[in-house]
């Protein structure tokens, strides 16, 4: 059986390598916190590939518009009709911004509604147990962006297993930053990363 | 008045008579006809379909008739013939009128006085009289009969689906008011359908968002209390007008079941919905996602969008964005819009100068057609264009295409190379016959091996794509796979040449040069592409952290329902209940297939052909077990695609 692989979706029509240390980031933590066995990098992966369908979580974001091809939606809706976990991040955390709104639209496009994930949903307890709900960003406490500390994440559910995991939070800034840099911060900052992932492997 | 024009004139009387009496015994033959069929109607309610045709056959019988009055009376057109009629029915004239129309030239004095002394036209009176007498007197004795039955009259005159419920036939007080019920679909306005009437149906079609109305006889005896509605879970509410009952609703969305209660009496109907689909939009021009060195020149656009029902308004969408890392300015605009106004298809046209845009260095150019449809119940539906992205290059930012680009030049020559492979094959094979066999057997080996070279190049650009991790890539895309079809004729392409087969080479040729095609017009560009890799010493942080988790031990994932399995077993004790009756079956498997409808579309078709065997008396399992094997098919696997751990 192969480690799991944290893979970033490479879309064709915007800027999907925005999050660049996302998946070490992540991985770290993954390491930090559990045992799960772990490839030590990400991979991109084309979402019109068919080897997206290798990888049981994908992870997308970026900044400018997300117009899916016919290919990459086509194989997005398998990837998710097959049990995969889609986690997409809106980098410009800004709710009226070009990339929340196109990405929101293919989404619904593909899946039908996003639906706001309650606050006390097994993913805040997949791990780490986070009471409030997702955590929030320095971004959104900042008042970076749209000025918003947004309440809940966005969902696609089928069966109240969350399929699709959609943020406003702008968790690919906050992520941002060398695995190294960890060790000078109190709290590890990914741990939700290490929900999300434990969370779209065991539910 | 001379002989001959007596003769002309009573002609004249006679083929008006014949006329008369055709048309009337048309007339009264359709009536008949007509009336046959209401007597029938009366006794035993002829089904819509056959009274729909009742009209016509009775139409045509009234012209069999006329024509065939014609065919009796055509002597009336001969001269000689109606003299001798005269003749026949006047023994006065003793052979005057047939001896003066013989006589070439005028009649002599003697046989002109003696035919006007017998006045010939009195005897046509009385045989005109009855020729057109009888048939017009059958006529309103059949009129009158017609009368007393207007009912019958009217279904067989206009038969519509509706009308099922006016059968005068006396009801039986405790028969079930759910037979016979009538189904009127008025689609909404927007799709420019005609309302449909349906009598008796078991399954009701239409377009979501279509008002439907369910109608039935009975409201008056016993009130609507003991009547009911439910469509799904939801109850419907019934009304009543007179002794008609009916209940109204609109199409739903999905597949549902419609309830109709009656006491003990359940009716089961099937609403099944016809779903408006949204545009199909297509971006013509430009082909695929362009590199522009400077933001100049004209940008042509194409594009094209279809309908099912009728587009309201199409347009080309624009979108520039400007910026970098995290400050990005966006701005849109539309174009070439078109307003159909219910056209089906349109096409679509504009050109943009690109100088107008102010696009500077690094900019991005969405492009796309989007166009809506004229759905105002459940709609509109919304259709987009895939999206062309123009990247206008930055010369201070490192681009990272460079991969993707050089594979699409390489693309480019190897597509000419392909193509000057194949006008070579052809302009050989021409002239075999003029070279020796020897010189064909040496350009087919050529042919051959430059054949082979050529896939040798395909197949780098395919490793090229594949494993150039460092430029974001990794596995297949689609462009690789279509470039792995074209190796595949290539292959073939190049054993055949070298077997000097050059007229077996050409197809996998010509085969090769499509997928090549193909490749170049989907290729994408993937902004940016360049990113670190990072690798986590995994050895190095596994178990550090210090947060503490606070979860216990998991309970393996339960295994998710399949819902193909649950209708399985449905059909299973479906199945069985057919050894009760078809009654006992029978709803459910409507039930069934209702669920079908949406959850497991192939099999909704052999259930509702056993649905209609069952139905009509016929034997159903045949269906039943074709439809359990689709339901029992073997889970579609993927070769290739390996297990993935689940919990950590």
């Amino acid at each position: 059986m192969k480690p799991f692989t944290f893979a970033t979706g490479m879309y064709a029509s915007g800027d999907w390598e925005s999050g660049q240390m996302v998946a070490a980031i992540v991985i770290d933590s993954l390491a930090r916190f559990t045992t799960l066995d772990l490839a030590p990098a990400g991979v991109n992966v084309a979402l019109e590939s068919s080897e997206l369908l290798e990888f049981p979580f994908v992870y997308l974001t970026g900044h400018l518009p997300v117009r899916f091809t016919a290919g990459e939606r086509r194989n997005l809706s398998r990837f998710v009709e097959r049990g995969g976990f889609v986690f997409m991040d809106d980098h410009n955390h800004d709710v009226d911004g070009i990339f929340h709104k196109t990405a929101t639209e293919e989404l619904t496009h593909l899946f039908g509604p996003l639906r706001p994930v309650p606050n006390d949903h097994a993913l805040y307890r997949a791990f780490f147990t986070f009471e409030d709900g997702p955590p929030a960003t320095s971004h959104e406490l900042n008042g970076w962006g749209d000025n918003l500390v947004h309440e809940h994440l966005l969902g696609i559910m089928r069966d109240g297993r969350i399929d699709v995991l959609y943020s406003n939070k702008d968790y690919s800034s906050e992520w941002s930053m060398h695995p190294d840099s960890k060790r000078f911060l109190e709290k590890d900052p990914s741990r939700f990363g290490v929900n999300i992932v434990v969370y779209a492997l065991t539910r | 008045m001379s002989v001959l024009a007596r003769v002309l004139g009573s002609r004249r009387v006679l083929v008006a008579t014949l006329l008369s009496s055709a048309a009337a015994w048309a007339v009264t033959v359709a009536l008949a006809a007509l009336l046959l069929a209401a007597a029938v109607d009366a006794v035993l309610p002829i089904p819509l379909v056959l009274r729909r045709v009742l009209l016509p056959i009775s139409l045509g019988a009234g012209i069999a008739a006329f024509v065939a009055c014609l065919v009796r009376g055509r002597n009336v057109f001969s001269l000689e013939r109606v003299a001798l009629y005269l003749e026949e029915r006047v023994p006065a004239l003793e052979y005057a009128l047939v001896t003066a129309l013989g006589t070439s030239g005028p009649a002599s004095r003697h046989l002109e006085s003696a035919v006007e002394r017998a006045a010939p036209e009195r005897a046509l009176r009385r045989p005109v009289l009855r020729a057109i007498g009888l048939p017009v007197a059958a006529f309103g004795v059949l009129l009158g009969l017609l009368a007393l039955a207007p009912i019958e009259g009217r279904r067989i005159l206009r038969p519509q689906a509706g009308d099922l419920l006016l059968d005068s036939q006396p009801v039986n007080p405790l028969a079930s008011r759910l037979t016979p019920i009538v189904a009127r679909v008025v689609p909404p306005s927007y799709a420019r359908q005609e309302t449909q009437d349906l009598a008796d149906p078991t399954v009701i079609t239409g377009l979501t968002g279509s008002r439907l109305e369910i109608r039935g006889r009975g409201a008056s005896r016993g009130g609507l209390d003991s009547m009911g509605a439910r469509l799904g879970e939801a109850a419907a509410s019934l009304v009543a007008a007179g002794d008609t009952w009916s209940v109204s609703l609109s199409m739903p969305e999905k597949p549902v079941a419609l309830r109709l209660l009656d006491r003990n009496n359940i009716r089961l109907l099937t609403l099944e919905p016809v779903v408006d689909q949204p545009p199909v939009v297509s971006l013509i021009a430009p082909s695929r996602d362009t590199t522009y060195a400077l933001p100049r020149g004209r940008l042509v656009l194409a594009g094209g969008a279809r309908d099912d029902f009728g587009l309201a308004r199409a347009e080309f969408e624009l979108l520039r964005t400007t910026g970098s890392g995290e400050r990005f300015d966006i701005r849109g605009w539309t174009l070439g819009t078109v307003t159909p106004r219910g056209a089906r298809t349109v096409t679509l046209q504009s050109t943009v100068l690109l100088d107008t845009l102010r696009l500077s260095p690094g900019d991005v150019l969405h492009v796309r057609v989007t166009a809506r449809d004229l759905n105002d119940v459940s709609g509109p539906g919304v259709g987009a264009s895939d999206t062309r992205t123009i990247r206008i290059v930055d010369p201070r930012v490192p681009d990272t295409v460079q991969v993707v680009s050089a594979a699409v030049a390489e693309l480019d020559t190897t597509m000419l190379s392909q193509r000057m492979l194949i006008i070579r094959a052809e302009t050989l094979q021409v002239r075999r016959s003029r070279i020796t066999e020897q010189a064909y057997r040496d350009r087919s080996d050529l042919l051959g091996r430059q054949q082979g070279q050529l896939r040798e190049r395909v197949e780098a650009i395919i490793e090229e794509l594949t494993t150039a991790t460092d430029a974001g890539f990794t596995g297949h895309t689609e462009s690789s796979l279509i470039l792995s079809e074209a190796v595949a004729a290539m292959k073939l392409a190049r054993q055949e040449l070298g077997a000097v087969r050059v007229g077996a080479a050409l197809p996998h040729m010509y085969r090769a040069v499509k997928a090549l095609e193909r490749v170049r017009s989907s290729n994408r560009l993937y902004l940016r592409g360049i990113f670190p890799k990072l690798v986590v010493d995994l050895d190095k942080v596994r178990l550090k952290g210090t947060d503490r988790p606070a979860v216990g031990p998991r309970a393996p994932r339960p295994e998710a329902d399949d819902p193909r399995k649950i209708l399985e077993a449905r059909l299973v004790v479906a199945m069985g209940l057919l050894s009760r009756g078809a009654g006992s079956a029978l709803d459910s498997l409507v039930l069934i297939r209702i669920e079908a409808l949406t959850l497991a579309a192939d099999v909704a078709v052999p259930l509702g052909k056993a649905i209609a065997d069952l139905r009509a008396g016929r034997e159903p399992l045949p269906q039943l077990r074709a439809a359990r094997r689709l339901l029992l098919r073997a889970t579609e696997t993927v070769p290739g695609v390996p297990a993935w751990r689940g919990a950590p």
